[in-house]
Formats: C-alpha cells, structure tokens, sequence
C-alpha cells in the first residue's frame, strides 16, 4: 500500500463518520442534537478537504477547507441564534444583557 | 541524511493521519452512543478538533512549506474557535431546555 | 486503489441521493435544513471528485453556509405552523415525480455507461482563445471574458432578487430583540477580519487559481449574516445610500467597463486584449462586494406579518416598530 492509497482510505473513513453523523440528524431528538451534528460535518468537512488537497496536490482545496471551516462556524451559530429566538424566554443570561445592541433598545 | 531524514518525515506524517482517525470515529461514536445533548458536545468539540489537530501536524510534516503549514495552522485555529464558541452556545441552549430560565410572571 | 476509488464514488451518490429524499421528505422542517446543509458538503466533495475546484469553492462558500442561513431564516417559528396532511392526490403526484426521477436517473446511467467517453475538458478554440483573455484560470476566462454577457445578467438577476424580495417584505434580522452572547461576540470579531481578507484574497487570485468574485462574494456575503445574526446588521452600520450605491456597484461597473470597448470601435464587452486582465480584476472587485451585500441582505428580509404567539414582546415591539424606521429609513 502505498501512501496514496492510505489516504485514499482515510478520506473514505472520515467520509463514512460523516455518513454516521446523518444518524444523528434524523433521530435528534432535540434541535440542539441536531445542531452538534452540523458542527461535526464541519470539522470532519474540513478534515476530508485537507486530505483531498494533499492526494491531489491541489492547493486551492485547502482554500476550499478554510472556506468551509469559516461557514460551518456562521452556520451553526445561525442555527443555534435560531433556536434560541424560538425558545427564549424574557429573562435572558443577566452576563449577555449587558451586550444587548444599542439599535435592540431603540427599536 | 536527507533522504532519511524526508522519509522519517513521510512515515511519521502518515502516522499522525492514522491516528487522527479513531479520534474521528471516536467524535462520531460519541455523538451517537451518550445519553444526552450535553455530553454528546464534548464528543463532538473535543474528539474531532484533537482529531484535526493530529490530521493537520501530518500533513505539515508531509508538506513542509511555510505557506502551507500556515494556512494549515489557520485553519486548525479557526475550526478550534468556532467549535470552542458553538459547543459553548449550543451547550447554553441544551442547558434552557433542561432547565428554563426561571419565567418572570411565574409558572412557563 | 481503484477499488478504493470506486468505494468513494459509491459512498458518495448514495449519500447524496438519501440525503436528497430525507431533505424532501423529512418530517421536522429544521431537521431539514440541517439535512441541506449536509448535502452541501457532499455535494462540495463530489465537485471535488469531478476535479472543479472552482465550483466546490462556490459550494463550499454557498451552498452550505448561505443557504442554510437562508432557509433557516425563513422557517416559521417552531409552533406556530401547523404540520399539514398530504392529500392522496399529493401523494400520488410525488410518487410519480419520485419515480419519474428514479428512471431518468437509470436511463443517464445506462447511457454513460455504454456511449463512447466524449472530450473532456476545454475545446481547442477555446485554449486558442486564453492567451488573449488576459487572465490563467480557464474558469474565470470563461465567466469574465468569453462569456461575460452570462455573468452581466447573472448580476442583474441577483440585484432583482434583492428588489423583489424587499418589494415582498421588510428586513428584520430575527437576532434583533435578543441578546448576545460576549463569547459569541468575540468570535465573530475575530473573524470578521479574517473573513473580509479571505474574501478579498479568493477574488484577487480568481485570475490565476480557482477563485473569483462569486467565491469571494459568498464569504462576504456570510460575514454580513454573521454580523446580522449578533445584531449588528449592515444596515445598521451604513448608511442606506451607501448600501444602495454597493448594491448596484458591481453591475454599474460591469456594464461601464464593458461599454469602454465600443469607444475603441470594438462590440460592447469585447475587452481588448492587453487591458482584459485590470478589466477583469476591477469588474471581480466590484461584483465581490455587490454580491456579498445582495446574499447577507437577501438572508433577512421577512414577510410583513402580524406578532406570533411564539414572538417576545421585545420581537413583537421590533416587529412593529421596524416599519416605521423602514419607512424614513431612506433619509439617513
């Protein structure tokens, strides 16, 4: 086995984590399992495209993981920002009403 | 010396990506196997950026070039980070569903 | 290795069709979303797999991260939309389309299979044609160049998009009423920095590598749903004319630079060949920055509706006072 081979392997391992990860997703049960599910992808995303820069030696494939990795994190906090608005009570964590927006209050 | 001392490298890279695996596998196992949300961030934040950590170590050893490395280091930083914040937030949400903040006018 | 291979390209397709059908079918609807947002990223890889970069860059920047917020903002909030029954009929149309898309499905297998391999990559007039487009990457050549007249009416479909939807609603960031989290904060002032240098380094390098105003448009466009999510709003930021002027930078300059050609005698968007490749990296600059608008704008804009049961106060007096700050909105 030579070393592209072992990546190859490895790509198809990590790419079977993800497809484990989809379990997650389905069953829940609550939104926040569902979130951490996104969260994996992302980290295991970026894993697999680092990979793939290295077997192909395709540089641009590392811009596409550092892409990834910032828009994972964007999504996931979208995702958690959402579900917070559904569920959030008035009384709110007394360390976070101190950074309520100033255009929060206005409005 | 040089040739050995590359090929130290490429065993010891391709080493460190093997080992990043199980914390992968591990991360995924985690998430689906603990009994609730709580526990299953740790698995997922920590196994999976210990995981990267390792993937990235490798294959700065397997390119060995400043420009690559660093963006590697980058990226690894920046996947750290955001995990760090989203376990945290997701962490804050898990915790209002167990436990609701206490209602003002009383009772939910 | 081919064995290996073949394993990925397997794994693959059938990951991607499940989560094709369990993204249409799935019973919660941000179960869905979340679903989608996978679907992104394997969709990401097999772009990979079919060796264009380019676009699993824009996937990578778009489909998994805008989208996701997209539809996530669209999502009615948890409790107030009831689950509907599907009608019998319903479900004999979807079946249908179902098997309809299956067989077409097996019909393009079967003719891949059994035709002759046709060329693959760039026709020999088009390499002929690349020394004279100014730029290296045969993609970007492509969109900016040979057939820059698509990319001009892909701008103008976007700026329409953006009119259509505020003639359709008002943009209310949900993250408005909330407050928010000082980690979070930190975060997102971190990357923020980050995320604007990366855009601009992808669109700088669009000439050369896989890049270009859309993957750099992306990442600005989600840097401005982030900042949107911690309620700090571009719009809150900038005045509105200048988020107008922006707006409509990248067609406006598009459609000067292409029009500079027809006072040399040449045809509207024939650049000529020495100057093509400032033409270009101008014309990227400015539609990098009206896409990343258009997409975080796009993300927000709600349909004007009365305070749901599930809302805050807090939500619901932002809902009602909102319209009135839209409506002088234009003044700043």
């Amino acid at each position: 086995m030579n070393s592209d081979t072992f990546l190859l392997a490895c790509v198809l391992v990590l790419l079977l984590t993800i497809v484990l990860g989809l379990v997650r997703v389905v069953r829940g049960p609550t939104a926040a399992d569902r979130m951490l599910s996104a969260q994996l992808f992302g980290t295991t995303g970026v894993a697999i495209f680092l990979l793939l820069a290295e077997l192909r030696a395709e540089p641009a494939l590392r811009h596409v993981a550092l892409v990834y990795a910032l828009l994972a994190a964007v999504t996931v906090i979208a995702f958690v920002r959402r579900f917070r608005a559904a569920g959030a009570a008035t009384g709110a964590e007394p360390e976070a009403a101190a950074e309520t927006s100033p255009t929060g209050e206005q409005r | 010396m040089v040739e050995t001392m590359a090929i130290l490298r490429e065993w010891l890279a391709l080493g460190l990506i093997g080992a990043a695996l199980p914390f992968f596998l591990g991360g995924t196992l985690g998430l689906l196997r603990f009994p609730d949300t709580l526990t299953r961030i740790h698995a997922v934040t920590k196994a999976d950026n210990v995981g990267l950590g390792l993937l990235v170590t490798g294959l700065i050893l397997r390119s060995w070039s400043p420009a690559v490395s660093a963006e590697l280091l980058l990226i690894w930083v920046l996947v750290l980070s955001a995990g760090a914040t989203a376990g945290h937030l997701v962490g804050a949400a898990a915790r209002e569903d167990q436990e609701p903040a206490p209602p003002e006018g009383g009772g939910p | 290795m081919k064995l290996l291979l073949a394993g990925l390209d397997l794994v693959l397709a059938a990951t991607l069709l499940g989560l094709a059908w369990a993204v249409l079918f799935s019973r919660g609807r941000f179960r869905a979303v979340v679903l989608f947002v996978a679907l992104g990223l394997v969709m990401a890889l097999v772009w990979v797999r079919l060796a264009a970069p380019e676009v699993a860059l824009a996937e990578a920047a778009i489909g998994a991260g805008i989208t996701g917020a997209m539809l996530l903002a669209a999502l009615p909030r948890p409790g107030v939309a009831k689950p509907r029954r599907r009608s019998p009929l319903e479900q004999a149309a979807i079946n249908t389309a179902g098997a309809g898309v299956l067989l077409l499905l097996a019909g393009a297998a079967y003719l891949l299979l059994t035709l002759p391999p046709g060329q693959i990559g760039p026709g020999p007039a088009t390499l002929e044609a690349m020394e004279a487009s100014g730029v290296t990457n045969r993609v970007t050549a492509v969109l900016l160049n040979f057939r820059s007249f698509d990319t001009l009416l892909e701008l103008a479909v976007l700026l329409l998009a953006v009119i259509g939807a505020w003639a359709l609603g008002r943009w209310r960031p949900q993250a408005a009423a909330q407050a928010v989290n000082p980690i979070l904060l930190t975060l997102v002032r971190g990357v923020m920095p980050l995320a604007i240098l990366i855009a601009g380094y992808l669109t700088w390098i669009g000439d050369w590598a896989p890049g270009g105003a859309f993957q750099g448009g992306a990442i600005l466009g989600a840097a401005g749903i982030l900042l949107a999510l911690v309620g700090r709003p571009l719009p809150d930021l900038f005045p509105h004319g200048l988020l107008r002027l922006v707006l409509v930078a990248g067609l406006l300059v598009f459609l000067g630079l292409g029009a500079l050609p027809l006072g040399l005698g040449l045809l509207f968007l024939q650049y000529p060949p020495e100057q093509a490749g400032g033409i270009i990296l101008a014309i990227e600059a400015a539609a990098a920055l009206s896409i990343g608008l258009a997409l975080a704008l796009l993300v927000y804009v709600q349909q004007q509706r009365a305070p749901d049961a599930g809302s805050t106060p807090a939500a619901g007096a932002a809902a009602q006072a909102a319209p009135e700050r839209d409506g002088t909105g234009g003044a700043r």
